[in-house]
């Protein structure tokens, strides 16, 4: 246990490659039947991966969705799903990705 | 086990989010959406608690929640606990009545600043004053929400609503210098947007003997559209830009104005009193 | 149902011992709530009630119960009700004003249907009046005084062994019903002297609030099904919301049309479907009475005495006594009325308040009251006097 310890310190201390660091990605579950649309997920995420809906749900609000193009932004920092007063935003972050899938992939989302 | 459950009231199947698998069994989700407004930070409030309450290390059977009449009285009944929802501002002594009665009862007051502070304030200050070993949380909003905006105890002097429309001139209370004054053993003030902070300090209420109290600054949309503030989201905003957070503050100095300059929050007081019974 | 004997085995010999006692009202009423197992007390100071808090503060630590003095009356009867959600036994004791105060939460121990007992050291009003002195002014209130529909239990002592019985009956009733009941002491009754028998143990019967029975999953603390549900005390695992706002069977709140009605009809139909085993009264020479005096309270024992004298001058009169103003034995009336009684005639220190109710029974035989409240009981003469009058026209 130490020894792993020890070698996660020693780790740390070197530079970052980041051609092959990774970052969660995080998944933004909304049950729209929830939401009342206060906006607070879309106004409090650093990232702003969030955006109004065109639809709306069975109470006439429009519930947050995913900017086009953004699909991969969510760092899964859950703010949203904290700052939810709704009980309608949940996070799922079991997927990893590099650095530099993030930027080809947004890259070539961009430049298509 | 599914979590989706049918609600009464519209029909409709609701399944709680995975992230709430931990106080599923403390949500009565078939009364989900609740009825707040949008943009209003009780819901907030209510995940929180149902957290702290869960990881309290209190059996969960010996919770209680009473609470009174406003927006904040309806957080009991959406937790699957023992919940007294009472008469307007009568809830702390109904609580000093469980408590005196079954000293092993966590009993938890959540109230809104009207139902605790006016109506409810002479309750307030005695029950403090003897110390009697409850918690109560005042979910300031700085109005009378669910009446429809009529000025509270605690709207800053200058601040229009539906009672005061050429401007409140009335002094607001300084809810943790009056909890100080009249001897609550813990006193804090937090917003809805300071998470963790106020998990950690609801936690901290379970734990203290005494009486504790913890004010909550929440956004009311009743409050901020009739005072130009913009919507919640912008009173959200403002709380996370001019607060600051300051344990050792002195509470003669901690008023919040109509201008809402300085927003101190903290864990202001934390002393060994005396209890009362239990 | 079980005795004092089996369910407070381990107490007995700190309860007041059987046999014969000399005690004032408010003591007896105060060792009544005791020995039916009372055991937390929440009050305000208020004259003429003071000596129930001051004995309840003496002799519950001795019993294991607790003493509260609360900030006021509202918080006094809040503080009862939380107790009794807790599962013991509670009470209050207060007089006129503390009892218009304690109003509101006469209407939510209605609606929660949580077993409360107030006494109500009756004294002249209005407003603060004569503390010292009494009055019989609060019969209506203590049925009338909240707002909505809801139904109480109302107690009329006349003496101290009254005050020790009619307590522990309140207790019972309370209990049996999920209600709030309401001991309607008054100032004479309060500070009067008199013999007290306590029953042995084994005599003394005291029921128990209905307990649930199914597990909590399956459990409604509202349930339509029966007309007092079974009621969960709080800590025990139940888990349920207990509102103050209409609720339906779960106790949810709601505004659903068929739910509320269903609701308020339980609420009262509790009473009023049991009144005929709630009620209470005494009956003194109505055999052959053609004048019926109705009164009660301390009031009854001068009226009784007038009645004697009456007799013997010729006049057939007799004595109904309600025992309890609420529910009201309406139908003792109605026999009356329909048996070809001439006048009932109201005796109360107030200026009608049964009259009111008498009036409503009477089925159009004339009712008239003699309207007396200057603090005192009237005494037998003025008594005389004034159903001479009457019954000469």
């Amino acid at each position: 246990m130490a020894l792993i310890q020890q070698d996660e310190a020693w780790f740390m201390r070197r530079l970052v490659n980041l051609h092959k660091m990774k970052r969660p990605v995080g998944k933004i579950l909304v049950n729209p039947d929830l939401c009342k649309d206060c906006r607070f997920c879309i106004e409090f995420c650093p990232n702003n991966v969030l955006e109004e809906s065109k639809d709306v749900n069975f109470k006439g609000y429009h519930y947050p969705v995913v900017k086009p193009g953004k699909e991969l932004d969510c760092v899964a920092c859950r703010m949203c799903e904290k700052i939810c007063p709704e009980f309608a935003i949940t996070i799922i972050s079991e997927e990893y990705i590099t650095y530099d899938k993030y930027y080809g992939v947004s890259r070539h989302a961009h430049g298509g | 086990m599914s979590t989706e459950v049918e609600v009464a009231t519209t029909g409709i199947k609701v399944e709680l989010p995975k992230a709430y698998d931990d106080i599923k069994d403390l949500i009565r989700i078939d009364r989900l959406p609740h009825i707040w407004c949008p943009g209003c930070g009780l819901g907030i409030l209510l995940k929180l608690l149902a957290r702290a309450i869960k990881n309290s290390g209190i059996p969960i059977e010996k919770h209680v929640i009473v609470t009174g009449i406003g927006c904040t009285g309806r957080i009991g009944g959406y937790l699957r606990l023992d919940a007294y929802h009472v008469t307007h501002g009568r809830a702390i002594p109904f609580a000093v009545g469980l408590k005196m009665a079954n000293p092993e009862l966590e009993v938890t007051v959540v109230g809104g600043d009207g139902d605790i502070l006016a109506i409810g304030g002479n309750h307030f200050i005695h029950a403090a004053r003897r110390n009697d070993d409850i918690n109560v949380i005042i979910v300031n909003n700085f109005i009378y929400g669910m009446t429809g905006g009529q000025y509270s105890p605690t709207t800053p002097k200058g601040a229009k609503t539906t009672t005061s429309p050429y401007g409140h001139f009335e002094n607001p209370f300084n809810v943790p210098l009056l909890a100080y004054a009249a001897g609550a053993s813990y006193v804090a003030r937090w917003s809805v947007l300071h998470q963790n902070e106020l998990y950690q300090s609801l936690l901290e209420m379970f734990r203290v003997k005494g009486f504790a109290v913890i004010e909550v600054l929440s956004p009311c949309i009743i409050y901020t559209d009739r005072n130009a503030m913009g919507d919640a989201v912008d009173f959200m905003k403002v709380i996370k830009e001019r607060s600051t957070i300051d344990h050792n503050a002195n509470l003669a100095d901690i008023d919040i104005d109509f201008s809402m300059k300085k927003i101190v929050l903290g864990n202001f007081v934390k002393r060994e009193r005396p209890v009362s019974y239990g | 149902m079980p005795t004092v004997a089996e369910l407070y085995k381990k107490d007995l010999d700190k309860l007041l011992k059987p046999g014969i006692h000399f005690l004032d009202g408010n003591t007896a009423t105060a060792e009544g709530a005791v020995t039916a197992g009372c055991r937390f007390y929440a009050g305000y100071p208020i004259t003429p009630s003071n000596e129930i808090a001051e004995y309840m503060s003496y002799r519950l630590p001795q019993v294991g119960g607790k003493f509260i003095q609360m900030e006021d009356e509202i918080a006094s009867i809040a503080a009862v009700l939380g107790a009794s959600a807790a599962g013991v036994k509670s009470m209050t004791a207060t007089s006129g004003p503390g009892f218009s105060l304690m109003q509101e939460n006469i209407g939510l121990g209605s609606m929660l249907e949580i077993p409360a007992v107030i006494v109500d050291v009756m004294r002249a009003g209005p407003s603060t009046g004569i503390p010292t002195l009494l009055g019989q002014g609060d019969i209506l209130q203590a049925k009338y005084g909240s707002h909505g529909d809801y139904e109480i239990v109302a107690y009329l002592p006349a003496n101290p062994q009254e005050a020790f019985d009619f307590t522990i009956k309140a207790f019972n009733t309370a209990e049996k019903y999920r209600v709030v009941a309401v001991v309607l002491s008054d100032q004479l009754v309060g500070h009067m002297y008199g013999k007290v028998r306590v029953p042995e143990f084994d005599e003394i019967e005291i029921v128990e609030r209905p307990k649930p029975t199914v597990p909590p999953d399956q459990y409604l603390p509202y349930d339509s099904k029966y007309l007092v549900p079974p009621m969960a005390i709080a800590g025990t695992g139940y888990r349920v919301n207990n509102e103050s706002l209409t609720h339906t069977d779960k106790g949810y709140p709601t505004t659903d049309k068929d739910a509320s009605f269903k609701l308020v009809m339980r609420l009262v139909r509790k009473i009023r479907e049991n009144e005929k085993e709630i009620a209470e009264w005494e009956e003194y020479l109505l055999d052959d009475a053609e004048y019926v005096i109705v009164s009660y309270g301390s009031t009854s024992g001068s009226v009784r005495r007038a009645i004697k004298v009456l007799r013997t001058q010729g006049y057939r009169v007799g004595l109904l006594r309600p025992k309890t103003a609420w529910p009201f034995p309406g139908w003792v009336v109605e026999n009356l009325a329909s048996r070809g009684v001439q006048k009932f005639i109201t005796v109360e220190v107030n200026m009608g308040k049964m009259y009111h109710v008498v009036r409503e029974f009477s089925r159009g035989v004339p009712v008239e009251h003699i309207p007396y409240a200057p603090g005192y009981i009237p005494d037998p003469d003025y008594v005389m006097s004034n159903v001479k009058k009457v019954i000469e026209g």
